[in-house]
């Protein structure tokens, strides 16, 4: 009995000690068990988003592979906050013809869309995926025969997570298997093309 | 009295160095555990654009081949001897930036440094060896600090001759 009345409890002044040291400790782990979930979450949205990316760019470098006569809008890859639109316009074989094919960076919905022989446009970013940026750079160096060098320059980042403006800074260049030597004649340019298209200066075809 | 509270005062001794290690411990690997996160974040962004820029190492040489054919000139006549550096901007290969970083500057990575140009920290190297008269292999290393190395390796024909 006189055991019992020894470890008879706590006093209030112990238990509320205990329980504040215990709270905090605990909100401090969980804060942490939390932030590491929500890491854990970024995380695997830019594994996500980098293997759409690479698919994006897989695709857009198999088309410029094969493609000819290139041309950038005029204000692809021009000061940073004053592009609010780029695209690359180019020619590639088709069976037996040729079809143009027109990829542009919308600043405003951060996509990038196809368009072929003035037909619809088509996205080619995946709904993950933020391009905060695409532009293009069209390279010749030293001559007008020489081969076409395309380079590609984007900020990606995954969508929705608040992650938008840490995205990778990628560079990558292409180059044509087509060199201008190859092409027997220039096409003419698509009807409707300078209305459609206005920011290219020139029709390249 | 005496007697209970010298009992009491050891126990609570024990006890708190316990549940402090506890506690540190716990803290010290949830801690470790967002610290790895955040750096594995930051590890798969590198890797991602090191692989880009490696595979557009490996696309200069191939222009580079390109031109040589373009020009008439002997076919890998223009690559230099090994190691050498291409950048997309730059109309030959150089030898002069061995073991320099690319530098950044509004979207583009060249070896060109101006006022708004950042390091990067991405070290890209080439390497070319001649098999034969119609075959090259051409090897593009990024290096990136505190990483592995991405390289990536093609092999070149002459097929157009």
């Amino acid at each position: 009995m006189k055991i019992i009345k020894d470890n008879g409890g706590f006093t209030i002044l112990e238990l509320m000690v205990a329980l504040t040291v215990f709270s905090i400790a605990m909100s401090i782990i969980s804060g942490l068990f939390i932030q590491t979930l929500h890491t854990q979450k970024i995380l695997a949205a830019a594994i996500e988003s980098s293997s759409n990316t690479s698919l994006m760019l897989e695709q857009l470098s198999r088309e410029i592979r094969l493609g000819y006569n290139f041309t950038t809008s005029t204000n692809s890859c021009g000061p940073l906050l004053t592009d609010f639109s780029s695209g690359i316009a180019f020619r590639r074989f088709r069976g037996a013809g040729t079809a143009v094919v027109v990829y542009e960076w919308n600043k405003t919905s951060s996509t990038l869309a196809r368009t072929e022989e003035m037909g619809a446009t088509a996205e080619v970013t995946s709904e993950n995926v933020m391009a905060n940026r695409i532009c293009f750079r069209v390279t010749q160096n030293g001559s007008a025969g020489n081969p076409w060098l395309i380079t590609i320059v984007g900020n990606i980042s995954p969508r929705n997570l608040g992650v938008e403006g840490r995205g990778a800074n990628l560079e990558t260049t292409i180059s044509s298997r087509v060199l201008p030597s190859d092409i027997s004649s220039i096409a003419t340019c698509p009807a409707g093309w300078s209305a459609r298209f206005p920011q290219y200066s020139t029709c390249p075809f | 009295m005496s007697r209970r509270a010298k009992h009491n005062e050891g126990q609570i001794m024990i006890e708190s160095i316990v549940a402090i290690s506890i506690a540190l411990t716990a803290l010290v690997s949830a801690l470790s555990l967002v610290s790895n996160s955040l750096h594995y974040n930051t590890e798969a962004d590198q890797k991602l654009v090191g692989s880009h820029l490696a595979a557009e190492g490996i696309e200069i040489v191939r222009d580079l081949l390109d031109r040589d054919f373009a020009a008439g000139a002997v076919w890998g006549s223009s690559l230099p001897p090994s190691p050498f550096q291409v950048s997309y901007d730059t109309a030959a290969a150089i030898t002069t930036q061995n073991g320099n970083p690319l530098w950044y500057n509004n979207g583009t990575y060249s070896y060109q440094q101006v006022g708004t140009s950042i390091n990067s920290h991405f070290i890209r190297n080439i390497t070319a060896t001649k098999i034969g008269a119609n075959e090259v292999s051409v090897s593009s290393t990024v290096t990136i600090a505190g990483m592995d190395p991405i390289v990536i390796e093609d092999h070149f024909y002459n097929w157009r001759q």
